[in-house]
């Protein structure tokens, strides 16, 4: 396995430092305890301010 | 979340814990434990099939337990990864006889009941726990009779039920009797802000997100008549967030209402809540009625599962179970270990932005242990499909099991398209998108020389990517697939009229096959990157984002316009709420930006930027030019100027929060040699005001409550006159607590009626209108103290705006790309904005988003290339007439005129700008424009196809 | 005639951005929320592409109704296509008044990507008044419509 970050959690923090790192060419390891990604977020109909949907 | 799931350098591991870290910085060893799914990832498909066979039905966590799922489920529908889990504890097989429904629904044999956890280890550098937040359940107090009365649920409740995909289908009703409630209330600060239940800090999101709530109530429930907040300060801080608030402030049925009420009691007849307030017109009790009450419960998490990760991680926890940082003010997104970092809501809660802006702060920290492992990207080298001569369409129709194949006759669908002109090949599957069908597609462009794929399938928004990586893969050139959907948008939405549902989706595949043939393929320009980038302003934030830059090997300068770094903190006494000494911190800074290795130019302004992404070229005054490949603009912000307002340069005694901080830095608080006696800050001067800045600064609440704080300790009596106090970041909600226990005391004015200053020419006292007891409060004070916010600088914003090509918004600062999805990028691509520039914000969020940007910024600066999307547009130069209406419409500054030759102009659009909307094609008057992958061709193939039913 | 007996079965056009409506219209579908099959949708990347050049196609090609569909302002992925198309929705109503098209027969209408509810709303709302307007009169009966020149396939 190469050595690279690991990243605990998969809501909306977790996959975008997940995201960051594996775009700049950092191998990552994403743990996530549910059985999907998405945490939180997920959850959510609309974000505030702009009202977009969460997914 | 999709492409987390599908990156080749990210490993997901769901069901999974770390339950072991050895190790130093750079060289851990993680030991992870993954739990059976029962489930074949790799086979899964996500039919759900299993699903609809299963005969157990329990509640749903993702609905907090409102709704209702099945013993294997899939927990909503865009789920990543796109497969179902067995949860066995309620699975019959685990209990009585083999009931093995699923795995005989299953058609590709993905049910595995013999499955069973794993452990291994993984070599990490570092470790970023995101670990969010759980809420506050207020079963503990009864008061408001959560868990008693029927009708009073948490906002997370509320939040599944609005959820169109949630298990009412968007429909709000009262749990009691399933009708649609009249009068909903919102209670805010559940778990928050209070020492008797829950915690003492302030939750962050909770406000905004019951205005929201608010507004999408209307939205779902038209017959709604009234939604009432209870509240105690309306903390809208972040950008736009107040503009958010008083746009539902302008809605007649929404209603503020001050102060939380004593109690709630329930009608056991109507089910109805009777809510205990004050009259805030009157002061005295007041009793509401509501037919619902959403508890707006704060942010916070599960003690005894942190504090066991934590354990594990051998880092801190706080006595709510939030990791603590090793130093909250400059140093919040790090972890009380080396090399490990936090962000988001596991060191406190925060809203969307924040959390985001962190994350990529996270990533920059911990990929500064791993510069020297870049996994770099493998060159392929595929001999490339021959497209140039007759369209060879392939058409692959999908069955998506019975989600097509149970409407439509996907048999049919396929021997209709085999007739189609330019179609030789024709085939349906199982799941199209399955490993199995790709191969097979992949196999059938070789074998019979296929030059086009189209897929009838589901959506081109999930599985387009799929299948262009596929036929890729055997040189085909991704730009010659096509899609259609007949799942979502035909078999899903016309169940119950499958011959029409047929009509539909045989049309929809004879327009794709008239364009798939008009498709023309498309070369990804491919821009070489320079890995250096220059990073402007040189205050705290400036340095941060250089020095995390450059500690992940990346060259870089960082240009500072004035003679000493360092900007607004060299201004600052100590910091809030830890009273940090802020020369300590700017040196610590200092040191860390020397060692970094980042070059420094002091003394040095920006005039001028050519190029664009990965190769910018940024002209200085005194210094000559410096290429780059990314920018990170960092120039932060000026503070309002008073003059005029409260007496402000006329009458002596009334000062700014600026000048009070240089005298405590000074250590006397004097005025003309004279001690002070009294002293009264007035907040939200220069915020919160249409007029100068429409939205909240952020910094001030706090800065107040530590400034009274200090005064208090010199003996000085302080009154603070505010609007709504904000003490929102971390721990400033306990030393608003700690200030009004020392004795300051807090005074509420009216948005209308501003305090007013008493004496001539040296201020003797101050009063203003306090709804509170309904009366003017009047007070003798030697010191007003303006709390000014921060506003735009002016002219050096206008000129980089024009420089860089970065608009900025209504309130003056830079625009971000996405105000949740992309905080610290912006619109032009390369070109990246940190603290006070993007909007007024406090110490520790500016320097996190710095790291966000340094950390936006690396995955520009780690490839060697930066591949551009190829269907943007283009000009013929032989019809542009130059009339300039690209040039004026876009937003991207994609369009420019260029000399042609002859002394005349056309317009030139850059691919490295455009975007590929395609609106200045439709704008052009004289057609000279094609947006690439869309062309007018394209459109009107598919018009003609449906219209006049011709092929051709 | 038979034909004519037969219930009217409405030629309707939408033209969808990638971005919001098309992913609004996916939306409906995740959600199982039903509506009339009698639509066609053209997928752009932006509200913006659409070129009113198109719309005036589509009634001369017979249709129906057209129906165009993008972000809600200040949702646009690309900051300002919604407004442009605004613009040329603005012109092409007066011009399709002077031309005595039905103005029922055309709308241009926000769906966000959340908004699976309104997408199907909207265009059961669309069909009923496109049912209810009756079959297009201004369909092109000359010869180059009946028999159009080829499109080429490559430009």
């Amino acid at each position: 396995m190469d050595k690279g970050v690991l990243v605990i959690g998969g809501g909306v923090a977790g996959i975008q430092a997940a995201l960051d790192l594996a775009a700049a060419r950092v191998k990552t390891y994403l743990v996530e305890k549910a059985p999907s990604l998405g945490g939180r977020m997920a959850q959510l109909d609309k974000t505030f301010p702009t009202m977009d949907c969460s997914i | 979340m999709m492409d987390a799931g599908r990156h080749p350098l990210i490993d997901v591991f769901t069901l999974s814990e770390v339950i072991g870290l050895e190790g130093r910085p750079g060289n851990y060893q993680a030991t992870v434990r993954t739990a059976p799914r029962y489930v074949d990832l790799d086979l899964c498909t996500g039919c759900g099939q299993c699903s609809d066979a299963c005969p157990i039905a329990v509640p749903n966590e993702f609905d907090i337990g409102l709704g209702t799922r099945k013993a294997i489920y899939s927990p909503f529908p865009q789920a990543v990864p796109n497969a179902y889990t067995l949860d066995f504890d309620n699975c019959l097989n685990d209990v009585i006889l083999a009931c093995e429904r699923c795995r005989k629904a299953c058609d590709i044999n993905a049910i595995k009941y013999d499955d069973y956890p794993k452990e291994f280890t993984i070599p990490v550098g570092s470790v970023i726990v995101a670990t969010g937040t759980g809420v506050y359940t207020p079963y503990q107090k009864g008061d408001y009779g959560y868990g008693i009365y029927p009708n009073v649920m948490t906002g997370l409740e509320y939040e599944r039920m609005l959820n169109a995909s949630g298990p009412t289908n968007g429909k709000i009703i009262r749990p009691s009797d399933g009708r649609t409630p009249k009068k909903v209330a919102f209670i805010q600060c559940i778990g928050a802000r209070c020492a008797l239940e829950g915690g003492e800090y302030c939750s962050r999101f909770c406000c905004l997100n019951s205005a929201k709530c608010a507004l999408l109530t209307k939205d779902h429930e038209p017959d709604v008549d009234e939604v009432s907040i209870h509240y105690i300060d309306m903390r809208a801080f972040g950008k736009g967030y107040d503009e958010f608030y008083r746009r539902t402030q302008a809605e007649p049925w929404i209603k503020y209402v001050r102060g939380k009420p004593s109690k709630i009691l329930e009608d056991p007849e109507t089910r109805n809540l009777i809510l205990y307030t004050e009259d805030q017109a009157t002061g005295k009790p007041q009793k509401r009625d509501a037919d619902l009450v959403i508890l707006a419960s704060a942010g916070m998490p599960n003690r005894e599962v942190t504090t066991q990760l934590a354990k594990i991680l051998g880092i801190e926890t706080d006595e709510y179970g939030f990791f603590v940082s090793r130093q909250s003010s400059t140093q919040a997104l790090e972890a009380t270990r080396d090399g490990i970092y936090l962000c988001g809501c596991s060191r406190g809660p925060e809203d969307i932005p924040d959390s985001v802006a962190q994350a990529s702060g996270a990533a920059a920290l911990a990929a500064k242990h791993l510069a020297d492992h870049r996994i770099e990207r493998i060159k392929e080298d595929i001999p490339q499909v021959d497209t140039s001569g007759p369209p060879r369409i392939g058409v692959f129709v999908c069955n998506c099991g019975i989600n097509i194949a149970g409407v439509l006759d996907v048999k049919k669908l396929a021997e209709q398209a085999a007739k189609l002109p330019n179609v030789v090949w024709v085939q349906s599957d199982l799941f199209t998108c399955s490993d199995q069908a790709q191969r097979v597609i992949q196999e059938r462009i070789v074998e019979h020389k296929l030059n086009r794929i189209i897929a009838a399938a589901c959506t081109p928004r999930t599985h387009e990517p799929i299948f262009r990586e596929t036929i890729r893969l055997v040189g085909l050139n991704p730009y010659l697939f096509e899609m259609v959907n007949i799942r979502d948008q035909c078999s899903w939405v016309h169940a119950h009229e499958p011959e029409a549902a047929m009509e539909r989706a045989t049309d929809q595949i004879r327009m794709a096959v008239a364009r798939s043939a008009r498709l023309e393929p498309l070369e990804a320009k491919e821009l070489k990157v320079n890995p250096s980038a220059v990073v402007i302003g040189g205050g705290l934030a400036g340095m941060r984002a250089a020095t995390d830059l450059a500690l992940q090997g990346f060259p870089v300068t960082l240009i500072e316009k004035t003679e000493r770094l360092g900007g607004r903190s060299r201004e600052l006494n100590v910091t809030f709420p830890e009273e940090y000494d802020a020369e300590t911190l700017f040196n610590e800074a200092y040191e860390r930006l020397k060692q970094s290795g980042a070059r420094v130019l002091t003394g040095t302004e920006v005039i001028g930027v050519d190029g664009f992404v990965g190769g910018f070229t940024v002209k200085t005054d005194t210094n000559g030019d410096v290429k780059a490949g990314a920018i990170i603009m960092a120039i932060g912000s000026d503070i309002y100027n008073p003059v005029g307002e409260y007496g402000y340069g006329m009458t002596k005694g009334v000062i700014t929060n600026m000048q009070l901080e240089a005298q405590l830095k000074q250590g006397e608080v004097e005025l003309d040699g004279e001690s002070v006696k009294t002293a009264a800050f007035v907040q939200c001067v220069g915020s919160r005001d249409p007029e100068t800045n429409p939205g909240c600064s952020r910094y001030c609440c706090a800065t107040t409550v530590k400034q009274a704080l200090a005064l208090r300790k010199r003996g000085i009596n302080v009154i603070v006159f505010y609007r709504d106090m904000r003490t929102f970041s971390h721990h400033a909600e306990e030393s608003y607590r700690e200030a009004r226990r020392a004795g300051v005391v807090f005074v509420r004015y009216n948005d209308d009626r501003k305090p007013e200053i008493i004496g001539e020419n040296k201020v003797t006292g101050i009063r203003a209108y306090t709804e509170a007891i309904d009366d003017i409060v009047e007070a003798d004070v030697d010191l007003v103290v303006l709390a000014v916010g921060l506003s735009p600088y002016k002219e050096a914003y206008a000129k980089l705006k024009e420089i860089m090509k970065v608009p900025t918004g209504p309130d003056g600062f830079f625009m971000e790309r996405h105000p949740k999805l992309g905080p610290v990028e912006t619109n032009t691509e390369g070109i990246f904005v940190c603290g006070c520039a993007q909007g007024p914000k406090d110490l520790t969020d500016s320097v996190a988003q710095a790291s966000g940007a340094a950390g936006k910024a690396a995955t520009l600066l780690a490839n060697e290339t930066v591949l551009l999307d190829p269907t943007t547009c283009a000009v013929s130069f032989d019809l542009c007439r130059d009339c300039g209406t690209c040039v004026a419409i876009c937003d991207f500054h994609a369009p420019e005129r260029v000399a042609i030759g002859g002394g005349l102009f056309a317009a030139k659009i850059n691919e490295a700008l455009c975007k590929g909307c395609g609106t200045c094609a439709a704008m052009c008057p004289t057609g000279a424009i094609k947006a690439r992958h869309f062309t007018d061709n394209q459109i009107s193939s598919m018009m003609r196809v449906f219209l006049l039913g011709s092929e051709a | 005639m038979a034909a004519e007996t037969k219930e009217f079965k409405p030629k309707i056009l939408v033209f969808a951005c990638n971005w919001c409506s098309y992913a609004g219209a996916d939306n409906a579908g995740v959600n199982r929320m039903q509506y009339p099959p009698d639509i066609r949708v053209i997928r752009t990347m932006c509200s913006g592409r659409v070129n009113p050049g198109h719309i005036l196609e589509a009634f001369r090609m017979g249709a129906d109704g057209v129906l165009w569909s993008g972000c809600h302002f200040g949702d646009c992925h690309y900051i300002f296509g919604n407004y442009e198309a605004e613009k040329n929705y603005k012109k092409l109503v007066a011009m399709l008044k002077l031309l005595g098209v039905d103005e029922r027969r055309f709308r241009l209408e926000w769906v966000s990507a959340a908004e699976g509810n309104k997408w199907a709303a909207l265009i059961k709302e669309f069909v009923a008044d496109i049912k209810a307007a009756g079959p297009s009169p201004h369909k092109m009966n000359g010869s180059r419509m009946s028999q159009p020149q080829p499109l080429p396939i490559v430009e």
